[in-house]
């Protein structure tokens, strides 16, 4: 471990031109902030960024699923959420697994959906998954503000996760009239690793508002443009 | 072809351009809107904020996100679209903040710092280094005088190790300690 004195020879060497001087990480980050010509360049992929525009003109679109491996799709979009969204929890479906219910394969999500019996509120394992995703949540909320600084009302999303599948995802209700929200949220739960235990056709409701939801706290008041 | 009003931007016929490939869904002008005004964003409106390389990536990649899911909302007038990004820059530190929950002062700091430029013209160049100027001032005189002197002389004038240790009565060595002291100090009131 180094000493103060170390340390302090690290920085004045650095002030004194030395680039490859190791710094603290707080003494960099006040450097980056008194001497920003001197700040390294942020690393940003762009191509990450433009897979994660959802609306507009630049949105990106997703190719279909192979028929034999419907859930193969979430490999790269599940990758590409990591890498922009920075939901680090997020967990890919193991490759080589195989589903562990047997469901005709030709339409998937039309099968989803003649088989899916009436939706229900969250159980305990699938309440799980929604609170670990609170603050995904209030993201969606939060950048769905920028768009309108009002924001609020209740959305109410209808999903069914069977083994193997791709999640369908329906919005029964959205009072906040925000697409931006509902794509955000919808998209939440389409990518979520949903374990087997969270099987069946759910359905929840998110009251929006300046206090909601939980995690966050009252939404950004400024319109961008 | 008409000017920017800050010279240091990119020339407004040539803004209208790559606004104009974007909104008709061609993904490549990201690449010079990005190469135009990303790093400026960075160093000049995010890393003041948030001092953090991870957060303030992210913040970056953020705002440049949400301009690309509103680009069709956006009209380019006299106004270079720097100032565009700008406010939503703005806009996702505060949410950086809210989000951490580690700093609602902060937070409300930055949002009052956004609804001040909201209806305010456009920020100069110059402006914009009189606000950073004056958040750095504000936690400087939250330190301890010989704390804040030390780095006053050292980061903000330029001065050599000798002069300021001159200037401080002291020697090489205990100056460069000073200062190590003075930078890790300054970090825990920074952003005031």
């Amino acid at each position: 471990m180094k000493t103060e004195e170390q340390h302090a020879a690290a920085l004045a060497a650095w002030l004194d031109g030395d680039e490859d001087s190791l710094l603290e990480p707080d003494v960099a980050e006040v450097l980056g902030v008194l001497r920003p010509e001197r700040l390294a360049p942020p690393q940003l992929d762009l191509d990450a960024v433009l897979a994660d525009v959802r609306v507009g003109p630049l949105a990106s679109t997703v190719a279909p699923a192979p028929a034999n491996r419907p859930w193969r799709w979430l490999v790269p979009l599940a990758a590409a959420a990591v890498l922009v969204l920075g939901l680090r929890s997020l967990e890919l479906p193991v490759a080589d697994s195989a589903p562990a219910v047997a469901v005709a394969t030709d339409e998937p999500t039309a099968t989803a959906k003649a088989s899916a019996p009436t939706p229900r509120p969250p159980n305990d394992a699938v309440r799980r998954e929604l609170e670990a995703r609170e603050l995904d949540i209030a993201r969606c909320f939060l950048d769905a503000s920028s768009d309108d600084a009002a924001l609020s009302g209740a959305i109410t999303l209808t999903w069914t996760v069977i083994p193997g599948q791709p999640v369908d995802v329906t919005t029964p209700q959205n009072a906040t009239g925000s697409a931006l929200l509902n794509d955000c949220m919808s998209d939440l739960m389409r990518h979520t690793p949903w374990p087997d235990d969270t099987t069946g056709t759910w359905t929840e409701l998110w009251s929006m508002g300046p206090a909601l939801p939980r995690g966050a706290e009252a939404a950004p008041a400024v319109d961008a443009n | 072809m008409s000017a920017n009003a800050t010279t240091d931007l990119v020339p407004l016929d040539e803004e209208r351009k790559v606004v104009a490939r974007l909104q008709a869904g061609d993904r490549s002008a990201f690449a010079t809107l990005y190469g135009w005004y990303g790093d400026r964003l960075f160093r000049q409106v995010i890393w003041p904020r948030l001092p953090n390389r991870e957060a303030a990536e992210d913040c970056l990649r953020d705002t440049f996100r949400t301009a690309l899911e509103k680009i069709s909302s956006f009209t380019l007038t006299d106004r270079s679209i720097f100032f565009w990004l700008r406010r939503i820059a703005l806009n996702k530190a505060m949410d950086a903040h809210r989000l951490r929950q580690r700093d609602q002062r902060l937070a409300d700091s930055v949002k009052a710092e956004s609804e001040l430029t909201t209806n305010e013209p456009d920020p100069t160049h110059a402006m914009e280094r009189e606000q950073l100027r004056r958040m750095i001032d504000t936690s400087l005189t939250l330190l301890n005088e010989r704390y804040a002197t030390a780095l006053r002389l050292r980061l903000l004038e330029d001065k050599s190790r000798e002069e300021c240790a001159e200037l401080l009565d002291v020697t090489l060595g205990t100056f460069d300690v000073l200062l190590h002291r003075a930078v890790k100090a300054f970090r825990k009131v920074y952003p005031p």
